[in-house]
């Protein structure tokens, strides 16, 4: 029987082939960690306005409205990063030679994606309860950290096994080692979340210019041939 | 053996045959190609798969939708809700079938 699986595969792979998803993750992970450091350590930027806010609206409302935007502008940035990738840089240029593919929405399987939420939780949990025996509340933020990046490292090392490719695996296992050196740092969380976001954003736009480079090659390559 | 040559005689043809089996594996693993797209990723040639699209077009496995990007013609091609039952099927009964077959 035909190779079925490689073909599925290599089309599952065609989505990452360009590095495009990496520099796209990597824009967010930046995003996120800036918006850690300023949440955490530079509260005069929003407390006015907040305080103002919830003086105006209530308590609740306010708190809603605040994620509510937050949720807003996430949705916002991955729908549009997404369509000036697909509708621009891939159709106009980087796949103008080779052909549009266009993935599915879930390019990483739901399943990684809910056990990864789950490992957040429950290293989130243990924190919890760590903090709540030792009296010290850093273990329960340092265990926030500590999960999100052993949930995202859950979730690259899926992507590699299911891309059969090693260099989502290797970043992964930086990424996990180097950002939990990074909590045992005698730093403030916003800055241990600033750093941990730019380490992730650098193996990832690392990552998507060896993808890119690659792309590229085998762009001209084809043409060549042709 | 009359039930293994039931089941061989109910494998979908349309699918079966290897161009068009490479087409709807690559379609079953995104949500649209293009004709482009479709040529890099089974090998084929021009005309092989514009032939076998239209097969499986006419068969109601896949959409094929014609449209211009700039002054170029846009071919993209998706697997249609029958394509993708008519696949999952086709997998499940050559499995069934393969394993019967190294069994005996």
């Amino acid at each position: 029987m035909m190779d079925v699986k490689t073909l599925q595969r290599n089309t599952l792979r065609y989505e990452f082939s360009d590095g495009m998803r990496d520099f796209q993750s990597a824009l967010w992970l930046m995003i996120v960690g800036v918006g850690i450091w300023i949440t955490c350590d530079v509260q005069s930027l929003w407390l006015a306005p907040m305080q103002q806010l919830r003086a105006s609206v209530g308590d609740v409302l306010a708190t809603i409205i605040i994620f509510g935007v937050e949720f807003a502008l996430a949705l916002a940035f991955t729908k549009g990063s997404l369509s000036l990738i697909n509708g621009y840089i891939r159709r106009r240029w980087l796949w103008r030679e080779t052909g549009m593919i266009v993935a599915k929405a879930w390019s990483i399987s739901r399943f990684s994606v809910f056990v990864g939420f789950v490992i957040i939780m429950v290293t989130f949990w243990v924190g919890f309860v760590l903090a709540q025996r030792t009296g010290d509340g850093w273990s329960m933020l340092r265990a926030l950290l500590l999960g999100t990046v052993f949930g995202m490292g859950y979730i690259y090392i899926t992507l590699a096994n299911r891309l059969q490719w090693v260099r989502y695996r290797v970043l992964a296992l930086i990424g996990v080692v180097g950002s939990f050196g990074i909590t045992l740092l005698p730093i403030s969380f916003g800055l241990m979340g600033l750093l941990a976001c730019m380490l992730w954003a650098l193996l990832l736009i690392g990552n998507g210019v060896y993808a890119l480079s690659q792309f590229l090659s085998m762009r001209q390559e084809m043409s060549d041939a042709a | 053996m009359q039930r293994e040559v039931q089941d061989i005689a109910s494998i979908d043809r349309v699918i079966h045959e290897p161009a068009r089996l490479a087409i709807v594996a690559v379609l079953s693993s995104c949500e649209s190609a293009d004709f482009k797209g479709l040529l890099l990723q089974t090998g084929l040639t021009k005309g092989n798969l514009s032939a076998q699209l239209q097969k499986l077009e006419e068969a109601g496995y896949i959409t094929i939708n014609k449209s211009f990007q700039g002054k170029y013609p846009l071919t993209t091609c998706a697997l249609t809700r029958e394509g993708k039952q008519a696949f999952k099927e086709y997998l499940k009964r050559y499995k069934a079938l393969s394993d019967v077959l190294s069994t005996d």
